[in-house]
This record gives C-alpha cells, structure tokens and sequence, in this order.
C-alpha cells in the first residue's frame, strides 16, 4: 500500500516539475507532451484502466467482438472503433484514429512497438500473461501518462481497502487451510489458474488459499477430474467456455459428490471472460464480489448453484 | 518467345494493378486519386498507412513470395517431382522450431534477433537433411522422403513445446502460419539482398536444370557435374526459403504452386521460367496478404491462411490433372 | 522415381511365441496404465482389493473404476484401431509409409473439431462434437482415396503421399486459423489436437468400442486379399482378387477405425505408422496374423505412451499424442531412411 503511495509520488514529481509528462514502461522512458485525450488500447486491463479513470478510449483491439470486455467495464466507455484482434491489431485504423497515446501489451505487441511509436507515443506495459500485481502497476504507468496518477492513487487506495474488507470478512467466513481455485473449462479441457495465474493472485490477495502448491510455476495448469479432485478445493469456481464442456461431464461423475466443494454446496460457474480475460481493477473487485457470494452464504444468501 | 514475353509482361501488368489495389483497400481505404497524391506529394491522413504500412508491407510480400516461387522451381528442378516443394524439405519446419525454441528459452529476446535465428535454424535442418540422406544423395525422391519425414520430427518437437508452454501458443501459430502483419521498413534488408544475390545464380543454374530434366545420365554425358549441381540448386533454394521465412514465418503453398503455374504458361525451360516464376509468386503472396486484410476488416487474418484457401484448391486441381506418374 | 520395396516376405518363428506373450503384456500394460502415475496413493494392492472386495465409499475404488478403467479402455480402443488403420492403409497403398496421420486424416478431424470448439461457424458448433470429428475424418478420407487415385488402378506411391502431405499441410493451416483466432481460448482446443485421452469417461467408451470392433472384424477379415494385394495388383487379379473390393473395404476400414478414435482421443499420431512395422518383425508378413497382432502392440503402445505421458510432468498431465508423435516422428525418419537403404 505504502509502497504503491510512494510510487505515485515518485511518478508525480517530474510531472510538477515540467510541463511534460515522463513515465517508464517495459522498454525505457516514454516523453508525452501534454496529457494525451485519444487513446488506443490493445488489451482488454488497458482498457479496464481508462475505464477507471473514466476516460473512453477511441479505439480498442477487441477481437472484433465488444462484447470479449465484460459488461461493468463497457458500461462506462463509450463508443470505441475497434482496431482488431488483440494478437494482429490493425496499424491502419489505429493511425486513422489519429490517437495521442497507444497502450500495448509487451509481449504481444513488441514486434511493431516501433511501428506504433511513428504514429503515436506508445507505452508498452504488461498484460498477456500478467499477473495481478503486474496488472495494477500497469495501471498507475497508465495513469501517470495521463497526467493523473493522484486520480488512480486515490481509486487504488480506494480498491486495496475493499481488497482489505474482502479479505477480513473471508478470514472470518472461512475456517482455517480452507482451499479456493478458479478453473477453465472448454470442450475438451479443464485448466486449473494456479497461484501465478491473474485469478490466482486476486485469490491470494483477498487472504485465500489455493490448493495447488506455490511452487507450481505453471499459470495455466491442464487437469483431469483426477487431478482436480486429488487438489479437492474447499470452493470452486469454474468458467465455462462453451455450453458443453468437460465440467459437464465432471458433474456426472460418482467422483464429483465425493468432492469437498461439491458435497458442501460450494461450487458455482462464472463468467470466463472477467475470471480470465479481464486483468484489472474492476474485474478484481467483481472477482471480489463473486467470491463473497460464494464464501460468505450467510451473508449473501445462497450461493448460485449449477 | 514472342508469347512468353507477352506472358511476362501481362503478369508485370498484373501484379502492378494488384499493388494499387493492396495499397489503396483496407480496412481504411484510400481512394486511387488520393493514392497518387499521398505517393507524390504526401497527404495528412494517410501518410502512416501508406508509407509506413501498406507500402513496405507490399514490397516485403512480393518479394518474399518471388523468393519461395524461386526456390520452389529450383527444388522442383532437382527433385524432378512437380509435387515437391521447399516446405517437404523440413527447412521452414527447422527455422520454425528454432523461433518457437527461442521464444521459451528466452522470453526477453530482443525481436531483431528472431530472424537470425529463424535463418539458422533452417541451414541448421538442411545439414541435418544431407547428413541424413548422405547414402541417398544421388535420388531426389529419396530426399524429399526424408525431408517430410524430417518436418514431421521438427513439427512434433514445436508441439511438444507448446503443449508444455500453452502461453506461447498463439504467437507461436501465427509464426507456423506465417503473416506479413506488422513487417516494416526494417524487414527489407532481410530478404531483398539474398533475392539479389541469388537470383544470378539461380539464372547461372537454368540451363544445367534443363539437362537435369533428360535424365542423370544424359545430362553427365552433356558435361554436367550431377552432384554438385543438385548441391548448389537445394543450397540456394534453401537460402531463398529461410530468407523468406526469418521475415515472414512458415507461409507454404507458395513454392509448390507458383512454379506450376509458371510451367503451365511459359513451358519448361527453366531460364525463362524464372521471371514468370517472381511474377507469380509475388503475385500469389500480395494477394493473400490484400485478402487477410480485407476479407474481416478489422481483424487482420494470418496471410499463411489465405494462401492455403487459395493455393490448396489448385493443388487438388494438379493433383487430379497430372498424367506423368 | 524410387520405388518403395517390401523387405523380404519371412514367416518369423518366434511368431506363435509372440501370440502368447502379446496378450499377457496387454495384460500387463493394462494393470500398469490404471495404477500408474496417479495424483492419489494408488498401488496394485488397490486393483486387488477393488476385484475382491469392492467398496463404493472407497475413494482409491472411485478412481480406478471411473476415470482410470474407463481411460485405459479408450486407449485400448484407439490403439488397437489406429494401429490397424495404419496396417490396412500400408496395406491397400502398399506404401510402408502409409497412415492416418502422414495422410492427412487425423488432421481432418482435428480441423472439423477446431472449427466447432472454437465456435467459429455457428452451425457446426450446434452439432455434436463427436459427429463433427467423425465427419471430418470421414470426409478427409474420402479427399485422400480420389486425391491419391486409389480408385483407379495401378496406383503410385509417390502420388499418394504427396496427396497426403499436401492435404495434412492444408488442413493444419485451417486448423492454426481457427485457434488463432480463437485467441485465450485457445489453450484448451490445443491440448486436444495434440491427442489427449486425460478426461474420457464411459461415454467415450460406448462410443468408440463398437466402431472399433466392428473396423476390426472387417479388416481381420480382409487379412487375405491383403494378402494376395501384396504380390501386386497384376498378380491378385490372376488369382481371382477383387482389387477393387479391397480398396473399398479397405477405405471403408481405415474411415471408420480413425474416426471413431480420433473423435473421443484427437489425432493421437503415428501410431498407426510405428505399430505395423513392429507388428511386421513380430509375426511376419501374413496379414491374417498382421491384424490381431498389431491391434494388440497397438493398445499396448498406446497404455504405455498415456501412462508415460502422465509421468512426464508428474503430477501434472502431459497429452498422450505429445509422446506418441516425438516417438513416431524419430520413427518416420528411421523408417524413411532404412526403406531407401533397402530399395534399388
């Protein structure tokens, strides 16, 4: 918390100092006139981080379908053109847009960075890949940019006490050792989002444990209804990508009332999109929420069931 | 000769009318009178997309396409099997894995170092290719065996990779496609040279493949050194693919079906085959990579793709027509 | 162009000892692949006490009898009806090279369940998944036997392998579209095209097990004319053969094994190119003692690549087409090289 204060101000005295605005990204340093107004977004948590801000980008690499952004983050945007796919955005529509700002992904992006930077300043920040604390680091480089880091310090701060209130009605709620992880499941696969998975350092950060063993460097680890059930977490949530996938065979299974999460009626499915997709502010505290749901049944009421 | 100059000509012509297409649609589009004013006197809006996008991206597929239509006429040349191309001799297999290799070993690796690498690769898996074939040297179809054989060995170790790297995947397909997105001014000098240098000997190389085409024996008797010419033919084709693949990743189809389509217009004698040959690779490549931007605009598909659509119909076509098996 | 030699036909003698130990191995490999490598503590004496004394409360039963039988049975199955495939496809082509996934038609499969898993093309989404990698394996055959010629006679091997290659290249480019464009969620599909057996259940064993029988029982009984095919079309029409029966039957043969294993495995590879030949060096050149034995060495190879497979990264899974493929591969290449060291 301290630390993240002392970063903001460290971003905060240049800007005082100059009429320019100098922040750091992946690469080295960034120069910015004045505090850009149009700006470009190549991944989804860079967009979550205008959202906040409350600044709607002009163009976002959407997949071509807005609706890969969950609902609460479009909710405060307006209107974007999109540029493409996330992995090849379009370089032409982007110049179009004539934007004063484009913000790309580090690894996906690294090849046209220079590309980029002919048309626009380009802050090259982390987010495929990413974890939870790189995702919020990503957002102050972002707002320092913007020439308001305050702002996004205040929103932080804001976000880290939820984070705290979270994490002390679940240290409540839970008993100890008591177990929680997020899974993906599509048509022929289940993925289990270890400890070094977005989903995994959001759990963590609310004081939750993960079944799988720290050690696992893995983000993504593949898993089979054995694997799932040795790990047998206390609650389990599952993303689901397609109607019909391998949970639904999972729930079929005698194995499957065995389960800890299962038997205690501590099982639900959510949304993929914000549980894996969405690296950022408001996909955390909606993790958060979802969660609380979840954990907390006398709080909530009963907890959505499948 | 009269009707090969035609030919030539009209697919110079073609491929021109093609250039003015490539650059003018998009997913921005520039009118073709807005078009000749932003080439001469440059224009505000659309500067960026076409000085430092479409234009080098057009160059970089032309000739990536001219050089895999060279080198598949050279492979087809030796190998003498209409049906080979520089894809079964497990060179773009080799340069890939090596991509895909560097990419885990090294997650920070400065981008300029991919193609180097890609270039090793590929050489790496032709020493690999005349090791192994090096009591079968003299049989081509003996070659390309174990050149398929070879890109099956090198697709299964990208596989393995990627299924212990799953955040690799993406990237890494679209490097095994092959895609002229986001190739720039900066890929020029990786694949032009090599064009230069080796397309004389390419030409130096015609009329000896033209003895190779009677026969091993003829051609000895007729003063060609067999071996060596066969050795010097798959060196350059080799340099050619793995030129065009450190820019532009795995794009196949090319190399099989533009010297087709070349020996289907203009004959087989091979020096004049090789224009023709540019022609239509450069032809093939632009084509695709104006398709993959227009087809879903905005979302810019990999060119490898369309390449497939457009070369695998012909190839079924070939396949059903040839008569000399 | 190289002609692709048959090595010399020889009844080995140690054929009749292999019948007796082929099976006691299956048997072997089959105890070893549901034991082995597990998350849980699970060890022979629990296969044991599971035969004896079944407990429905017992967790270590649980395992055993709902994920590991059913998963060791559709390795059995895919085994056993690639591994066929691939000898009655080596068999029609007479091309030692021959199999479902040289020829293209695993990837077949694969591309028709890219397309669905990825919900690319809403209709075929709809379908079920099964139907789906059916027909495309189904379809991708039907490409290969026109493209090859096998409908015409004499045939030429070089032909049909180049048809193959080509068409394998083609699929796989569809294929890499798909998932690229399918972006995070690729991951999932991607595990699946490499072959994975990981999440079957008694599902998948309905499915697959009467396909494969019934693909076996055709090909056991095609073991003569395969015979007779393998003195040269010239020769099988003298003795009274009916070339195009086989080639029919055959194709009919090889679509329905492949696609019923590559719809519940994915296209697990090469084994229908590896198993043939080692069934070759087992029990000789007789397909009439070709066809069980290699559906026998193939189920053996494919409990021992799902079990290996499950070491690799212990305790995380590896899919068992990663295994099968580096094996076969290195294979290919060996096999490449000695069938043109002993061709003239």
């Amino acid at each position: 918390m301290l630390r993240l204060l002392c970063l903001c101000c460290v971003a905060l005295l240049p800007a005082l100092s100059q009429a320019e605005i100098r922040v750091s990204d992946t690469r080295g340093e960034v120069v910015l006139d004045a505090p850009p107004s149009r700006v470009v977004a190549l991944e989804f948590s860079f967009a979550d981080a205008l959202a906040t801000l409350g600044l709607s980008p002009v163009g976002v690499a959407d997949d071509g379908d807005a609706e890969r952004l969950i609902a609460p983050i479009r909710a405060d945007l307006d209107a974007w053109t999109s540029v493409g796919a996330r992995s090849q955005p379009s370089l032409e529509v982007i110049a179009s847009l004539k934007p004063e700002l484009i913000i790309a992904d580090a690894k996906r992006h690294a090849t046209v960075v220079e590309d980029l930077r002919q048309i626009a300043p380009t802050l090259l920040l982390e987010s495929y890949g990413a974890t939870y604390a790189d995702s919020l680091q990503s957002h102050l480089t972002i707002a320092a940019a913007l020439g308001r880091e305050a702002e996004m310090a205040e929103r932080l701060a804001a976000h880290e006490a939820l984070m705290d209130d979270y994490a002390a009605r679940f240290a409540g709620a839970l008993a100890e050792g008591d177990t929680v992880l997020f899974a993906i499941s599509s048509a022929k696969g289940i993925y289990l989002h270890g400890p070094h998975s977005y989903a995994g350092g959001v759990i963590a950060r609310l004081g939750l444990d993960s079944p799988i063993p720290d050690a696992t460097e893995q983000a993504y680890i593949p898993a089979t209804l054995e694997r799932l059930a040795q790990a047998d977490p206390d609650y389990l949530i599952v993303g689901e990508y397609d109607d019909e996938s391998v949970i639904d065979t999972f729930a079929q299974s005698p194995l499957w009332p065995l389960m800890t999460a299962i038997r205690h009626g501590h099982y639900a499915q959510r949304d993929p999109h914000l549980w894996a997709q969405n690296r950022g502010l408001l996909p955390a505290e909606r993790m958060a929420e979802e969660l609380a749901a979840l954990l907390d049944t006398r709080l909530a009421g009963t907890a959505t069931q499948h | 000769m009269t009707r090969r100059l035609t030919i030539t000509a009209a697919l110079g012509l073609a491929l021109l009318a093609l250039a003015a297409w490539h650059l003018s649609a998009g997913a921005v589009s520039i009118p073709l009178t807005e078009l000749w004013q932003t080439l001469t006197r440059g224009h505000a809006d659309y500067d960026f997309i076409l000085w430092n996008y479409r234009l080098p991206r057009l160059l970089i597929a032309a000739l990536v396409g001219a050089a895999l239509a060279l080198a598949g006429l050279l492979v087809q040349g030796v190998v003498r099997n209409p049906l080979a191309s520089p894809d079964i001799l497990g060179v773009s297999g080799g340069a890939s894995l090596a991509v895909v290799a560097l990419s885990i070993g090294w997650r920070q690796a400065p981008v300029a170092l991919i193609p180097p690498v890609a270039l090793a690769g590929g050489f790496a898996s032709l020493g690999l290719l005349l090791w192994l074939a090096r009591a079968v040297w003299h049989r081509p179809a003996a070659l390309a065996l174990i050149g398929i054989a070879l890109s099956a060995l090198f697709a299964a170790a990208i596989d393995f990779l990627l299924t212990l790297y799953p955040l690799e995947i993406n990237a890494a397909l679209l490097w095994l496609t092959g895609s002229v997105w986001g190739r720039n001014w900066s890929h020029l000098p990786l694949i032009l040279p090599w064009l230069l240098a080796l397309l004389p000997v390419a030409c130096y190389l015609a009329y000896q493949l033209d003895l190779l085409t009677l026969g091993d024996d003829t051609a000895t008797s007729l003063g060609t050194r067999v071996d060596r010419l066969r050795l010097v033919a798959l060196l350059t084709a080799v340099a050619l693919t793995g030129a065009a693949v450190a820019v532009c990743g795995a794009i196949g189809f090319v190399g099989l079906v533009a010297p087709h389509m070349a020996r289907f217009l203009a004959g087989h004698r091979h020096l004049p085959l090789i224009p023709v040959c540019l022609l239509l690779g450069a032809l093939l490549l632009v084509a695709a990579d104006l398709f993959a931007r227009i087809l879903m605009p905005p979302l810019e598909l990999p060119a490898g793709i369309v390449i497939a659509f457009l070369g695998a119909p012909y190839f079924i076509f070939l396949i059903t027509r040839y008569r000399h098996w | 162009m190289a002609t692709f030699a048959w090595p010399s036909p020889r009844l080995g003698p140690t054929a009749g000892w292999w019948f007796a130990a082929l099976p006691a191995l299956l048997v072997l490999t089959f105890g070893l692949s549901l034991v082995g490598f597990s998350s849980f503590d699970l060890g022979w004496h629990d296969l044991w006490t599971l035969l004896v004394a079944f407990d429905a409360d017992n967790l270590s039963h649980q395992v055993l009898l709902t994920l590991r039988l059913p998963r060791a049975m559709v390795a059995m199955c895919v085994g056993a009806g690639l591994a066929v495939a691939g000898l009655v496809m080596q068999g029609m082509t007479r091309n030692p090279l021959a199999s479902p996934t040289v020829f293209g038609v695993s990837s077949g499969a694969a591309l028709a369940f890219a397309v669905s898993a990825t919900g690319l093309v809403a209709w075929v989404s709809a379908l079920p998944l099964m139907l789906v990698t059916f027909c495309g394996a189904g379809l991708a055959g039907l490409l290969v036997f026109f493209l090859g010629g096998l409908h015409r006679a004499p045939i030429n091997p070089v032909r049909i392998v180049l048809a193959g290659v080509a068409l394998n290249f083609l699929f796989l480019s569809m294929t890499r579209g798909a998932v690229i464009l399918a972006d995070e969620n690729a991951f999932g599909v991607f595990h699946w095209l490499t072959g994975s057996i990981g999440n079957v259940t008694y599902a998948e064993v309905r499915l697959a097990a009467p396909w494969t029988v019934l693909g076996l029982a055709l090909a056991a009984w095609l073991g003569h004319d395969l015979n007779l095919l393998r003195l040269g079309e010239e020769r099988m029409h003298n003795l009274g053969g009916g070339l195009a029966r086989v080639r029919w039957l055959g194709s009919l043969v090889v679509i329905l094994l492949v696609a019923a294993a590559v719809s519940v495995a994915g296209p697990i590879g090469f084994v229908g190119l590896i198993v043939p030949h080692i069934g070759r060096a087992l029990v000789g050149q007789d397909y009439r003692h070709l066809v069980p034995a290699c559906a026998l060495a193939g189920a053996i190879l494919i409990l021992l690549a799902d079990t290996l497979a499950r070491g690799l990264r212990f305790p995380d899974e590896s899919p068992v087409g990663v295994v099968t493929t580096l094996l076969g591969a290195g294979f290919f290449l060996f096999l490449a090289r000695r069938q043109l060291a002993e061709a003239p």
